[in-house]
């Protein structure tokens, strides 16, 4: 079972000021959106019915829509860290 | 196992040649060099493309190769005419390369294949960019 993004770190410093660190707790987000995404695949399910109904070439909005929260699901791991030379560090971690 | 040792094995299971005729045949192929495929499982596939920039400032960019295997999937989606579309401009740009032979298969081997990519750049001026797969 492949789980979407749970948490997101974000870290910025930089030298002379306080710098900050914030953990998004994505995982509260996904039970608020998961009515929306079933409704939307719904939506897509129903539209790529008629479409294949009406013979359509291109009948794969659902599987389209599937594929694109796989690809939000594989972002977990995702690291971005930037340092400049005596200056700011940003750090971003998808977990 | 190899195709052609599957195919001489299926011969021989459907009663095409004998069972002198499939070890004679099947010793006339070369040897299996076992461990050796990029994707056997002495070798594992990377799980992530690695990016890191040192010198003035520094990079380090980690990306989930899933990531690259969801994208790609995602191209076997694209309708027909949208299709053409891409081939003509890729075709343009002097990149002959036909999305719609890009088989699930064909993403597999190519991230495997990737456990032996490296790019290793070293500037004049300090800078060193390295790219890999992990």
């Amino acid at each position: 079972m492949i789980l979407p993004p749970l948490v997101l770190s974000l870290q910025v410093r930089e030298p002379g000021r306080r710098g900050f660190r914030i953990w998004l707790p994505l995982l509260i987000l996904w039970p608020l959106l998961l009515p929306l995404a079933l409704l939307l695949l719904a939506v897509c399910a129903a539209v790529d019915l008629i479409l294949w109904l009406g013979r359509a070439d291109f009948h794969h909005f659902s599987r389209l829509l599937l594929l694109v929260f796989r690809l939000l699901a594989e972002t977990r791991g995702t690291r971005v860290s930037i340092r400049e030379s005596g200056a700011a560090v940003v750090h971003v971690v998808v977990h | 196992m190899s195709d052609d040792r599957m195919r001489i094995l299926g011969m021989l299971a459907e009663g095409k040649i004998t069972a002198q005729e499939a070890a004679l045949l099947l010793d006339a192929l070369p040897p299996e060099a076992e461990g050796a495929g990029p994707g056997s499982p002495s070798r594992p596939v990377p799980k992530f493309l690695m990016v890191k920039i040192t010198g003035e400032d520094t990079v380090d960019v980690r990306v989930p190769l899933g990531l690259l295997r969801a994208g790609l999937k995602l191209t076997t989606l694209i309708p027909p005419q949208a299709m053409e579309q891409i081939n003509k401009s890729l075709g343009e740009q002097g990149m002959s390369f036909d999305l719609k032979n890009l088989k699930p298969a064909d993403i597999e081997e190519l991230i495997a294949c990737l456990r032996d990519f490296e790019v290793d750049i070293r500037s004049d001026d300090g800078d060193h960019v390295k790219v890999w797969c992990a």
